[in-house]
């Protein structure tokens, strides 16, 4: 039997870039199952008694810490937890202080029982760039915008189309991670649409595509797929029969412009991906984009 | 009814650290405080005493006070020190460092065999490769020892860990691992370094077990044998995000107000990484007793300076390499500590670099103009960078500081070279410029990261040599009377413990440090040798040789 898997998302940002906001969006959104969060203690959650379980202690800093701050196993300890409670949660979302370091975070969603899901990192839309001249914490802001997968831009309402245009085309010369408008559905924060689910036609907030391939693929047609990605891909994920690694099925995940490929613990016997693009990108261009894998080499 | 006793201890020489009488040839005790002070003579006449010639040929200190310490300094000798630097654990045996690979190999092979079970990881800390010539110390190294049994060895800097292919194949840790911080070789397999706590977690088992072990109640009586030897009647566990908790209270207490536990600990929590209130710190303060005292803060501010994660103002680290971290936002500083600063509770705050100290100072400042306190004790802790017009503002703000002097010892060499340059380094933890400024200092170990030693501490502060030994900032160096004040009622200051502890003064607490030599009197190069015999705490004798 294998043991289950929980996904772990990252969220990361400054003081006052909306994490807060999205964690409690996220808990009061029914579709996404039951969660287990690891807050901030700084911040204000919306505990909601059974489905979270809440940190007590010295979770964030402890990677940021030295020996004579934080030499514990404070963390290991609350994903051990979280572990053997793997049955009543369907995923962990892991939210980090507002000065620590989303990569660092990340590296625990590689812990046995877990899968890095992606680093999600917000952005105050109408304060970020200013912020990151901030001789204090200018260097922290950056680095993680740098860290993120998706970035995620929050108060775009207080802002004219052409001043958050600006704030993206900084984005882009900061960081090789897809930046999006807030809010986006739950479907393209975690790619929760599964493979089969697929509704038939495109839906308001997001667009799916699902392609299950005959035989199985190589590395070298897997490097040029990933190198053509269209631009409204958000998230890609599924299993793969990779020629290369006949053993076992590869997961498959993509979030933003970062692949990553692991060897199955579920052995799932699928040979298909689905991939989740912004609103408005046409469906035609995200299965084409699929269908690229099942081309011959 | 009967009359209490009061003892009289005869010394060679007792140096109280009370300006109004500085020096005595007796001391008299009755029950757990310092009774009356002066010539043998003196002391005759007070009634009902008795003489007790134990001291008569040692020389008599306040106890010393470390003002930055952790609970956790003695757990780590649960498992086998590699560490480069001699240190002595708690039951006073001497470990001699290990200069080279072949060191650290001979060592572990030793704690191999002392090991029953086969299956038992062995469990190691304190590495320090950084000074070794020659290769890298990896996973290999370790198969030599065993290539069954797993082998799990902090480093001194508790960033990483490097374990052996035992280890790593019960674990699952291999080529396809797929976390960052796993350097692999050429063929693509990991070396057996872990850096970083998610990394090291993948030690599974031995993991838990170095950490799991720590906890145990055994590591409290511990804490105690090391103060012991060190002459220390009085330490911290500077940052404890559990001190409100009744549970971590009743542990504390259990070991700390037993009669035969020598010292007094302060435990301060971390509120900036627990839910701690200032409601819930105030009811905790409540709870101290003569000897665990509780209800007082302790933030962390930014990183350390050797693992280039402390918040430098410019020009920053050399060959600019990036600024540190922030292991609290700056901005949220003032919030956090408001509600504790309106209750007047103490707080403390870890500032290594120069930048992370001017946040603390306009923090300070903020909550001082909105509510002014007329003997707050607000303490910089480490402040190691800091310059002399910082100096003057923390005099101004009626600040403390309190210092890290051992660093010039055991990384003033790797300052120079590698951190800040000879420049800056020079005016590290700079007690001399503090005390010009007015500032009143203490200084400190902050084992475990250095060896819990008061008589260390100062002994780097009045020399300021390196381990390669050069004088690293001559112009900082202090005086023996200065240092030997730093380490007793400086430090009590800090703590708003000086009415009890921190010199000989009737009336205070019965703690003492009980010397072989005259420290006053030793070449000042040689105060660090100075051995000791022993301490009282709170009127009961603890010689070193038997806790
Ligand atoms: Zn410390
Ligand atoms: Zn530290
Ligand atoms: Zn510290």
């Amino acid at each position: 039997m294998s043991e289950k898997v929980l996904p772990f998302t990252v969220i990361g940002g400054y003081l006052g870039a909306g994490k807060t906001t999205l964690i409690n969006s996220l808990l009061s959104d029914s579709t996404i199952g039951r969660l287990a969060i690891v807050v901030n203690d700084f911040g204000e959650i919306n505990i909601d008694e059974s489905l979270i379980l809440s940190h007590d202690g010295d979770t964030i800093s402890l990677t940021n810490g030295c020996i004579c701050c934080s030499l514990t196993d404070g963390f290991a300890e609350t994903l051990t937890q979280i572990r053997d409670r793997s049955n009543d949660i369907d995923r962990v979302i892991v939210e980090v202080s507002g000065v620590g370091e989303p990569r660092k975070i990340a590296q625990w969603g590689h812990t046995p029982g877990y899968s890095l899901d992606g680093v999600v990192v917000l952005v105050d839309t109408s304060t970020v760039i200013k912020r990151s001249k901030d001789s204090y914490v200018g260097e922290t802001i950056c680095s993680q915008i740098a860290a993120a997968d998706l970035i995620l831009l929050s108060r775009c309402d207080l802002l004219e189309e052409d001043e958050i245009r600006s704030v993206e085309r900084w984005l882009k010369e900061e960081s090789s991670a897809m930046a999006l408008r807030s809010p986006i559905s739950a479907s393209m924060l975690f790619g929760l649409e599964e493979i089969g689910t697929e509704k038939n036609i495109s839906s308001l907030d997001h667009v799916s595509a699902t392609l299950e391939f005959p035989t199985p693929i190589d590395l070298a047609t897997i490097d040029i797929w990933e190198k053509s990605r269209p631009s409204g891909i958000v998230r890609v994920k599924g299993f793969l029969r990779i020629n290369e690694r006949p053993e076992n099925s590869t997961e498959i995940q993509m979030c933003g412009p970062n692949l990553t490929m692991r060897a199955s613990q579920s052995d799932s016997p699928t040979n298909a991906l689905v991939a989740i693009a912004t609103p408005g990108t046409p469906k035609a261009s995200v299965t084409k984009w699929l269908n690229l894998l099942s081309l011959p080499n | 009814m009967t009359v209490e006793v009061t003892t009289v201890y005869p010394a060679a020489a007792i140096y109280t650290m009370d300006s109004s009488k500085s020096t005595a040839s007796a001391v008299a005790v009755k029950g757990d405080r310092f009774w009356a002070l002066g010539s043998l003579d003196e002391m005759r006449s007070i009634t009902n005493c008795e003489i007790d010639n134990t001291f008569v040929d040692k020389i008599l200190l306040p106890g010393f006070v470390e003002a930055h310490s952790h609970g956790m300094a003695s757990g780590l000798w649960l498992h086998t020190y590699c560490g480069f630097f001699d240190r002595s654990d708690p039951d006073g045996k001497k470990w001699s460092g290990c200069k080279n690979i072949s060191d650290v190999i001979e060592r572990l092979r030793v704690a191999d065999n002392a090991i029953q079970d086969p299956n038992e990881p062995l469990l190691a800390w304190g590495l320090d490769p950084i000074y070794f010539s020659g290769e890298r110390l990896v996973g290999s190294h370790l198969d030599l020892v065993s290539l069954t049994r797993p082998i799990f060895v902090l480093h001194a800097s508790a960033h990483l860990a490097t374990v052996n292919s035992a280890l790593m194949r019960s674990e699952g840790i291999d080529a396809a691992t797929p976390m960052e911080g796993i350097p692999k070789d050429a063929e693509g397999n990991p070396v057996g370094e872990l850096q970083e706590p998610a990394a090291m977690s993948l030690a599974g088992s031995a993991f838990r077990s170095f950490f799991g072990r720590m906890k145990a109640q055994d590591t409290k009586w511990a804490l105690g044998r090391l103060a012991n030897k060190a002459g220390v009647t009085t330490l911290t566990d500077l940052g404890n995000p559990s001190s409100t908790s009744q549970t971590t209270i009743d542990e504390w207490q259990e070991v700390v107000d037993h009669r035969d536990f020598p010292a007094r600990v302060f435990i301060f929590d971390s509120p900036a990484m627990s839910q701690t209130t200032a409601t819930n710190l105030l009811a905790t303060r409540e709870k101290s007793s003569e000897k665990l005292r509780l209800g007082a803060v302790k933030v962390v501010l930014d990183g350390s300076i050797q693992g280039f994660t402390a918040r430098l103002r410019s020009p920053g680290y050399l060959n600019d390499r990036p600024n540190g971290i922030w292991v609290f936002p700056p901005e949220q500083l003032t919030e956090l500590l408001r509600p504790f600063h309106e209750d007047g509770l103490l707080i403390h705050v870890h500032c290594n670099g120069d930048e992370a100290v001017d946040v603390f100072l306009e923090t300070v400042e903020t909550l001082l103009s909105e509510s002014p306190k007329a003997d707050h004790r607000y303490t910089i802790q480490h402040c190691q960078l800091t310059s002399p017009e910082q100096y003057e503002r923390i005099a101004d703000l009626k600040m403390c500081v309190n210092l890290f002097s051992n660093h010039t010892w055991y990384w003033g060499d790797q300052h120079i070279s590698s951190t800040v340059g000879p420049d800056r380094a020079a005016r590290m933890n700079s007690a001399r410029t503090a005390l010009n400024a007015g500032v009143p200092i203490s200084m400190h170990c902050d084992a475990p990261v250095t060896p819990l030693g008061s008589l260390h501490v100062a002994w780097a502060a009045i020399n300021r040599k390196t381990a390669s030994g050069s004088v690293l900032g001559a112009e900082e160096r202090i005086s023996v009377e200065e240092a030997l004040q730093a380490i007793t009622l400086g430090a009590a200051y800090q703590l708003k413990m000086d009415t009890e502890i921190g010199s000989i003064t009737p009336g205070k607490f019965a703690d003492l440090a009980i010397l072989e030599d005259d420290p006053y009197k030793v070449d000042p190069n040689e105060l660090r040798d100075v051995s000791i015999w022993g301490t009282m705490s709170g009127g009961k004798i603890f010689p070193a040789e038997n806790t």
